[in-house]
């Protein structure tokens, strides 16, 4: 973008937001550079109508908008060519409503995943959305790349509690779908769409939620194995009881324990209950955590793989888990890379984390673990450097949908404007 | 190109047995469980994914509308054939093609009948969680399409939630996979955009569902208030006690009246409301939580709580909520249920209200409803004959929707809009919320093929013009 250009936007800008809300001085930017990709422009809005402002004129003249929130997953996807305009969404952290009685909320999407959870704490509830940085993801950020933490065992992925949303779509249409009702079937479900959408089709500007109930107390048992398939016995015993616990999470060895396989069964209600727990999950449990210890134990599978420089979201059948683990074991031995997995072994929900090789050994590692995958299996790549996006398809395979989901994004973002070049299409 | 000539290439496709055209079979398919009502002017019976594409290509070729239906069981006119054009009935494609234990998974085609499936999981000791109260005969497609509830949805959620792949043949007769056996899948969801859009942007031939075990215990409680407004008290304040039962039903009196001399459920005939509340889970849990929900009941001034002591009791108390709509017959020639939900801190304001909608009308109202859900199903009963009494109807439907919109709810929460709520989304969406909604259905239906003059108003002078033939009638009649 020239400088005449940058200047034209910055005055268009200034006249939606206002002069506070746009930010164009270079040193301010570079803290918000994507894959080394730093916008021309930064544009916090307050309301709806200042969102569809800002959009209407950049699909007027064309310009990639990237939406914002925490930017803690701005680098997940093929690197954006140019970001004209940064959309910032953190003024948007108002609640639009919590009926606590009802168990509902809807809140602005630059409110952050903590502050939504201690808001609701309070009254004894949760949004099972436990994802790492919560201090920094925002809900709408959460929504665009389908976060999800190890309680997606029970509570399911957002899509599975979202009930309404209001978004601005790439030509500047304010719209909702949905409502604030736990059950709804008025009208296209236009949530699924944008949840896991990667601010591709629209900006999220508020959604509503089905909240959940806070088990008076949790007790998280640990299983601790010397292989993997003895971790897997493990988890399809617990999937065959009658337990239906928070979380099942396996772990592989890793930094805080540098021999076993660890099977996580986090459990949730009365002290009877958890008896119960104990008694089922028999003599098989090695640990059994509270409280603190229950905290530091989440908060750091949490934190899993944060430092490696490559970190792949893996999803397959569960039945299916046992063999990509056991696969991306052996394939990160091949290349000599440090491995660590971790993930929603029960639901197939995957994450894998390389680290301490060449650039090489991560390209290879990755298209082996790929061809390996089940048919209906995908493995995205969410974090890797910027240099090597080029020779590694983040993405993976194409699904076989792909026309109907390029007709989707013309249906709401006819000009492309909305992170181009950053998703499948 | 004539519908003839259509009928003899669908004959020769499909075989004489799989297609009708003669006016007597065509009557059978006018209507689906509401009274909206369309003639076809073909009907084709498609028994493998080949016919389904087969089927859509000719229709493109002959620009003829399809209309897919399922057992017809469903109450908005989704598989009504207001266009006329194709019904595609999935009554010949009902096989349950696997059940995937180690997955939780079953693989089945869009004919598989609700109860059929649950036949075969029960050998599992799996189920389905999504049970419809039409059951017995609706399908699996026609859950998808509608993104079908039940009493047993506040627990374990609808159908969008245990759909984890779709095989679907587009409206353009191209076979596309969404998802698979897979939790996630990659880009953009369009298996759980596809549940729930009625038959507007494709047909679904093979179905992947979530299954679950069943549940090691169940209770099975029936709470007897002396008015509606302690039990709509008592939802509210078992959902602030963090228990999510397995389902929680609602009656009113009239409603537990009628059921009662109907079936003999035990129910009690002096009885404001009654309240059938099902918890499942481990043994401990239930103790503990239906302990818990007998204080609360008790805390508003329930007359009794009974549990249900084994397997018979608790289906005698669930006979009564099963056949409540048949047994209206007995005290009205016609009614009309709604479909609403509203926050369930609402429940109480708005039984109110319709207490005064129907007073101020002068026509009885009958409410029963998943009030766990805060999905609400008031009957308004009325005389199909007496055309004042319709209108009053259709007048007293509109303000009691109009009212649980503004409290935040819906005009259906698991019913569809179909032919019979497709003037009302105006309630709920402004004009942008369905031009985008609109812009999707085109962008994934672009000829219009499929399901057409559905789910949005039908404006005059707007594209697409209103058939006055086919207006809908938004009664129906009990038996």
């Amino acid at each position: 973008m020239t400088f005449a250009t940058t200047s034209a936007l910055a005055c268009a800008l200034v006249g939606i937001v206002g002069e506070k809300h746009v930010v164009e001085a270079p040193a301010q930017l570079s803290p918000f550079a994507i894959d080394g990709v730093t916008p021309a422009i930064a544009v916090s809005p307050g309301s709806v109508e200042e969102v569809a402002a800002v959009l209407a004129y950049a699909n007027e003249h064309a310009l990639v908008v990237a939406p914002a929130g925490g930017f803690v997953h701005q680098e997940i996807g093929r690197t954006r060519q140019q970001v004209d305009i940064l959309l910032r969404m953190e003024r948007f952290n108002a609640i639009e409503h919590y009926d606590p009685g009802d168990l509902t909320i809807g809140i602005g999407a630059g409110a952050t995943i903590s502050e939504i959870q201690a808001l609701v704490r309070d009254q004894g509830q949760l949004l099972p959305i436990d994802v790492a940085n919560a201090d920094r993801v925002t809900i709408g950020g959460a929504m665009a790349v389908a976060a999800h933490g190890p309680m997606k065992h029970f509570y399911g992925g957002v899509r599975d509690f979202c009930l309404g949303v209001r978004f601005v779509t790439g030509d500047g249409k304010a719209a909702k779908a949905g409502a604030r009702v736990v059950k709804n079937v008025a009208g296209f479900d236009i949530m699924k769409l944008l949840i896991g959408s990667y601010g591709t089709l629209a900006v999220i500007t508020s959604a509503s939620f089905k909240l959940f109930p806070m088990p008076p107390v949790t007790r998280t048992f640990l299983a601790q194995f010397a292989t993997l398939q003895e971790a897997i016995e493990f988890r399809d015993f617990v999937v065959s009881s009658p337990l239906s616990p928070m979380c099942l999470e396996i772990v592989s060895p890793s930094p805080c324990d540098k021999n076993s396989w660890t099977v996580a069964v986090r459990a949730g209600g009365s002290e009877r209950v958890l008896a119960r727990y104990a008694a089922e999950l028999g003599s098989g449990i090695g640990k059994a955590l509270d409280v603190f210890e229950e905290q530091k134990f989440w908060d750091d599978t949490r934190k899993l793989g944060e430092n490696a420089p490559v970190q792949l979201s893996v999803s397959v059948a569960p039945s299916d888990a046992a063999r990509t683990i056991a696969e991306a074991e052996r394939v990160a031995g091949e290349h000599q890379l440090q491995f660590t997995a971790w993930g929603r072994v029960a639901t197939g929900s995957l994450f894998f984390a390389f680290s301490g090789g060449m650039a090489e050994a991560y390209i290879a590692t990755v298209e082996t673990l790929r061809r390996e995958l089940p048919c209906d299996g995908s493995a995205v790549v969410t974090r890797c450097p910027s240099a090597l996006k080029p020779a590694i398809n983040v993405w993976g395979t194409s699904p076989s949908d792909l026309k109907s989901m390029a007709a989707i994004k013309r249906a709401l973002d006819p000009k492309d404007i909305l992170n181009r070049g950053r998703f499948l299409l | 190109m004539s519908i003839g000539t259509l009928s003899k290439r669908l004959r020769k496709l499909l075989g004489d047995e799989n297609v009708l055209d003669r006016p007597e079979d065509l009557m059978l398919y006018e209507y689906d469980g509401g009274l909206a009502k369309g003639t076809p002017e073909l009907v084709v019976f498609p028994k493998t994914t080949e016919d389904v594409i087969a089927i859509v290509r000719a229709a493109n070729e002959f620009k003829v509308p399809i209309v897919p239906r399922g057992a017809g069981t469903g109450l908005s006119g989704g598989a009504v054939p207001n266009k006329g054009g194709i019904v595609m009935v999935f009554s010949r494609m009902n096989k349950v093609l696997e059940i995937d234990v180690a997955n939780r998974r079953a693989v089945v085609q869009p004919g598989v009948v609700n109860t059929e499936l649950s036949a075969v999981l029960a050998k599992h000791k799996l189920f389905f969680a999504p049970d419809p109260s039409s059951g017995r005969a609706s399908t699996i497609g026609g859950n998808v399409a509608e993104n079908a509830g039940g009493p047993h949805t506040l627990a374990y959620g609808v159908t969008v939630n245990h759909v984890t792949g779709l095989e679907v043949v587009l409206p353009s007769g191209e076979l596309v996979q969404f998802g698979g056996k897979a939790a996630d899948s990659m880009g953009y969801d369009l298996t759980g955009f596809f549940c729930g859009s009625e038959g507007l942007i494709g047909i679904a031939t093979t179905i992947t569902v979530k299954v679950a075990p069943v549940a090691e215990s169940v209770a099975t409680l029936l709470g007897i208030f002396n008015t509606v407004d302690d039990a709509a008290n008592t939802v509210t304040s078992i959902t602030e006690q963090g228990i999510t039962p397995a389902a929680l039903e609602m009656l009113d009196g009239m409603f537990v009246r009628t059921v009662e001399e109907a079936t003999r459920a035990g129910y009690p005939m002096d009885a404001g409301a009654v309240l059938l509340i099902e918890l499942e889970g481990l043994r401990e849990v239930l103790d503990e939580q239906a302990e818990a929900v007998q204080r609360v009941c008790f805390k508003h001034n329930a007359r009794e709580v009974r549990r249900a002591k084994d397997e018979a009791e608790r289906v005698l108390l669930w006979k009564g909520r099963k056949t409540a709509f048949g047994a209206l017959g007995r005290i009205t020639p016609s009614y009309y249920s709604q479909d609403c939900v509203v926050p369930r801190t609402k429940i109480a304001e708005v039984l109110r209200l319709i207490d005064g909608v129907s007073k101020k009308y002068g026509q009885r109202v009958a409410n029963i409803f998943h009030a766990g859900d805060g999905n609400m199903h008031p009957a308004i009963l009325f005389d199909l004959r007496d055309p004042e009494q319709l209108a009053r109807t259709h007048e007293m439907s509109r303000e009691i929707l109009t009212h649980c919109v503004r409290l935040g709810g819906t005009i259906t929460g698991e019913h569809g809009v179909g032919i019979e709520k497709q003037e009302l989304m105006s309630l709920m969406y402004t004009d942008n919320d369905m031009e985008i909604m609109l812009r999707l259905r085109d962008a994934m239906n672009p000829q219009g093929i499929m399901n057409p003059e559905k789910l949005f108003p039908v404006r005059r002078g707007c594209g697409e013009a209103r058939v006055s033939s086919v207006k809908p009638e938004m009664a129906v009649v009990a038996q």
